[in-house]
């Protein structure tokens, strides 16, 4: 049968051994509900959801053994480019029904879907707005213990410190993706990388752990950061 | 959590508080909102999460309409960057060919293709510069085509010119070719955003008529509005009126006989086929409207199979789908 294997790093979180590979998982926090490409294993009644590293950027960092995801059941999570919220989904089952996530994305098209999504996934509150304007929403986003940052843009570092400075806590993290090729395609991702890590320490955040999402995403990173 | 500055309000348990979120009260709150809801009559974290969803829910759908109205005036506006950009490539090319006519007048009726001309002019230039190899390097594929450019370049009855006029001439076949890769870009966002709006209407009428359609009715919930006879003389309104003075024949079709089933059919079929068209897109625009699914599939296949039914089965390949 499938070896099921408790992930420390967050909650809800599983290793199950599907014909003879090792696979990330998460407990299905609603039961039933299942996405288009999705695959839901069963076992002794309860399901999991395949979490594939190549769709989403946090399972390729947990892929990559990082040692801490700042993820916590009942936490409340700022997440700037939820886009269809594909990987909000998933840490929505992380952090359960005490938790929330304040999804932020200004495209259109995704937004529709991700509609459908939160009218399933209650603790997903969908927000229209564009991430450089923190003000838009300040009057619907309250305090929040991490910020998720993808967005994909150059200055996505930018983006995710004005919104700390709005919303995180003190001792908060921050979780951005780095995307080098949307920040500069000429310096090899190596020097863009450290560059973007230095505007965080610059406006005295600390950096917790930086991980690279090769071979899931090419020329990534993911950096989690703490305001303390 | 709305601005503004009442004072507070308690009814029974439930607080009703107005402030605004950028002031220390504001922060206050921000920082227990959850706290402070099950402290005045909410249940539990997730009753009031299905709270805060139903909320949000709704807000971002009104934002979203709101966003939609602005794709929809965005296109209007882009494919009137189209028609003029459009307007501006032709002038252009017929000064260029009319230019570089004074030194190899034979080349116009060559060819034919404005972009091919101007590629030959921009990186080739003067007849002596004419090879086979380079005008292969520019794209002219057909050999019989090459070897008469080059026979005819030789014979030319066209006058030498200067270096200095050969050189503009060259520069604006350039701009006329930079250009027109502004006028692909323009097109490339048109559909995009066309593809958003009004996935059925493009499918089925194609990306100039579809834009054209919005811009004249002024968007996508107007245009669902009008009835299939009025969407088939749209764009036809001059010829309408004469009409109706009593002078000339009603119009069989308006901006839709730019699409290639009308106008590429005979002139006989040309008003029954208008008419099935303009059926189409009207259902086309409803479902785009009021429904969102997309469901160009199923309308192309019906419209296919009532054209044919017209044509006899004889207009097969004049469907193309970008107009
Ligand atoms: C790489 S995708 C995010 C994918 C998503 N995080 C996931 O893993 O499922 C980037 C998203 O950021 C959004 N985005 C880009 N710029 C933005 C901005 N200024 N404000 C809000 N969202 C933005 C885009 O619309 C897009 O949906």
């Amino acid at each position: 049968m499938h070896g099921l294997e408790k992930d420390e790093r967050c909650p809800n979180l599983y290793w199950l051994n599907i014909k003879g590979e090792r696979k990330l998982a998460t407990k299905n926090l609603v039961p039933g509900f299942k996405s288009v490409g999705e695959e839901i294993i069963k076992i002794k009644g309860t399901e999991y959801r395949i979490w594939n590293p190549y769709h989403s950027k946090a399972a390729a960092a947990l892929y990559n053994n990082i040692s801490l995801l700042p993820l916590k059941e009942g936490q409340k999570i700022l997440y700037l480019g939820i886009a269809e919220g594909t990987t909000a989904s998933y840490l929505s089952d992380i952090i359960g029904w005490e938790g929330a996530i304040f999804g932020v994305d200004c495209a259109y098209k995704p937004f529709e879907k991700l509609l459908g999504l939160s009218s399933i996934r209650k603790n997903i509150l969908p927000i229209l707005s564009d991430a450089r304007n923190p003000q838009s929403y300040l009057s619907l986003v309250p305090t929040v213990d991490v910020i998720y940052c993808d967005v994909a843009q150059p200055d996505e570092v930018d983006i995710s410190i004005w919104n700390a400075k709005s919303f995180l806590r003190k001792g908060g993290f921050i979780v951005t993706a780095i995307k080098a090729s949307s920040i500069d395609v000429v310096l090899p991702p190596g020097k863009v990388f450290q560059r973007e890590i230095n505007k965080y320490l610059d406006e005295g955040f600390q950096v917790v752990e930086k991980v690279e999402l090769n071979p899931f995403e090419k020329n990534h990173m993911m950096v989690i950061i703490q305001f303390k | 959590m709305i601005e503004s500055h009442k004072p507070l309000n308690i009814v029974e348990k439930h607080v009703e508080v107005a402030f605004s979120p950028s002031t220390p009260i504001g922060k206050a709150v921000r920082e227990r909102i959850f706290c402070l809801a099950i402290e005045h009559g909410f249940k539990s974290n997730k009753e009031f999460l299905s709270f805060l969803n139903e909320v949000y829910r709704c807000l971002a759908s009104i934002n979203l309409k709101r966003k939609f109205s602005e794709k929809e005036l965005s296109i209007i506006k882009v494919q009137a960057a189209i028609e003029e950009t459009e307007k501006i490539l032709n002038l252009l090319i017929s000064k260029i060919r009319d230019l570089y006519g004074v030194h190899f007048p034979e080349l116009n009726s060559l060819v034919k293709s404005h972009m091919l001309y101007a590629k030959i002019i921009a990186k080739i230039g003067l007849r002596k510069n004419f090879s086979e190899e380079r005008l292969k390097e520019v794209g002219v594929q057909n050999k019989g085509l090459s070897s008469k450019i080059m026979s005819l370049s030789r014979s030319s009855v066209g006058a030498e010119i200067d270096g200095g006029l050969m050189e503009n001439i060259r520069k604006l076949a350039q701009s006329w070719l930079d250009l027109h890769t502004v006028l692909s870009g323009l097109k490339n966002k048109l559909e995009e955003d066309l593809m958003e709006v009004s996935p059925n209407l493009l499918r089925i009428a194609g990306l100039t008529v579809s834009a054209k359609l919005l811009s004249i009715t002024g968007g996508l919930n107007r245009l669902a509005m009008l009835p299939s006879s009025k969407i088939q003389v749209l764009g036809a309104e001059k010829a309408l009126y004469k009409h109706l003075k009593g002078k000339g024949k009603p119009p069989k079709h308006g901006v839709i006989f730019l699409h290639p089933l009308v106008r590429k059919a005979k002139k006989s079929d040309r008003g029954r086929i208008s008419r099935v068209l303009a059926n189409k897109i009207a259902i086309a625009a409803r479902i785009d409207a009021f429904k969102g699914e997309n469901m160009a599939s199923d309308i192309e296949k019906s419209l296919k199979e009532k054209v044919s039914r017209i044509t006899g089965g004889k207009n097969r390949n004049a469907w193309a789908r970008k107009g």
